[in-house]
């Protein structure tokens, strides 16, 4: 394959994948938070 | 529900994209396999030019109304279009280098397509050093709708200039064989579903987000 042509295809990848990567890093961040206040209220 | 369906429907509409691009379409005559660069380059700036104007309308509507919702659809809409902008701007060069023999040039599509990208990356940056106040909404929005005037400037700027870039769609149709036309449709109806993903998924953060009062700034 040319090797321009890999490393684009590559690069789309990769980017795309880090980024839905870190939103759901993200994700998992805000539900344990919002999961945590549930759990005050639900205590409180 | 609505992201479940759209997901069922990316991944095929991905496979398909990939197996056009690299078997369907025939091989270009005169640039060779580098031209299937060309099939995601395209739907990249496009879908780029799609989530400029979803930021753009989000922004009148959030100075018509003050509803803060409508700040959210706009700043999610603008980090998924920096992101794709940035991809369009990695593989522009990357098609560039063989074909042109530079990975850059001051070509005006070149310029006003990095000057696009860099307010919107202006516009994030400013996002993520203000408080969460209708002061910031206000003033991102203002600064979303006139960023979005590059946007004309820059599909305009191969035909009200002269440039080496090549003009695919043309008053007299497009420059393309039929397999290489449906290839370049498959690939951006797979990215169009791949962005109402990504903010569909964004606005419900930064909903979540706001309810717990961290700001719904970017990925930091």
């Amino acid at each position: 394959m040319n090797f321009y042509l890999f490393t684009a295809y590559t690069l789309i990848w990769t980017v795309l994948f880090v980024y839905i990567v870190a939103l759901h890093r993200k994700q998992n961040a805000t539900e344990s938070k919002l999961k945590e206040r549930a759990e005050k209220r639900h205590a409180g | 529900m609505m992201r479940s369906f759209l997901l069922v429907l990316l991944y095929p509409m991905m496979v398909l994209a990939l197996y056009c691009a690299f078997l369907y379409a025939p091989r270009e005559a005169v640039m060779g396999e580098v031209q299937r660069i060309f099939y995601f380059h395209f739907a990249l700036g496009w879908l780029s030019f799609l989530a400029y104007f979803i930021l753009f309308v989000f922004s009148v509507a959030y100075l018509a109304t003050g509803v803060r919702r409508y700040d959210t659809w706009a700043s999610a809409s603008a980090e998924i279009g920096v992101i794709f902008s940035t991809l369009v701007l990695i593989t522009g060069p990357l098609w560039a280098k063989p074909v042109w023999n530079t990975w850059w040039t001051w070509d005006p599509r070149l310029t006003t397509f990095l000057m696009l990208w860099l307010m919107y990356v202006a516009y994030l940056l400013l996002r993520a050093n203000m408080e969460e106040s209708d002061r910031k909404y206000r003033i991102s929005a203002i600064l979303g709708i006139i960023a979005f005037i590059d946007v004309p400037i820059t599909f305009m700027s191969i035909r009200w200039w002269r440039s080496i870039h090549p003009v695919v769609i043309t008053s007299k149709g497009m420059n393309l064989e039929r397999e290489m036309k449906i290839t370049m449709f498959v690939a951006l109806g797979a990215f169009v579903v791949l962005y109402a993903v990504l903010l569909h998924l964004r606005v419900q953060q930064k909903d979540q987000e706001y309810r717990i009062g961290i700001g719904h700034g970017g990925l930091a």
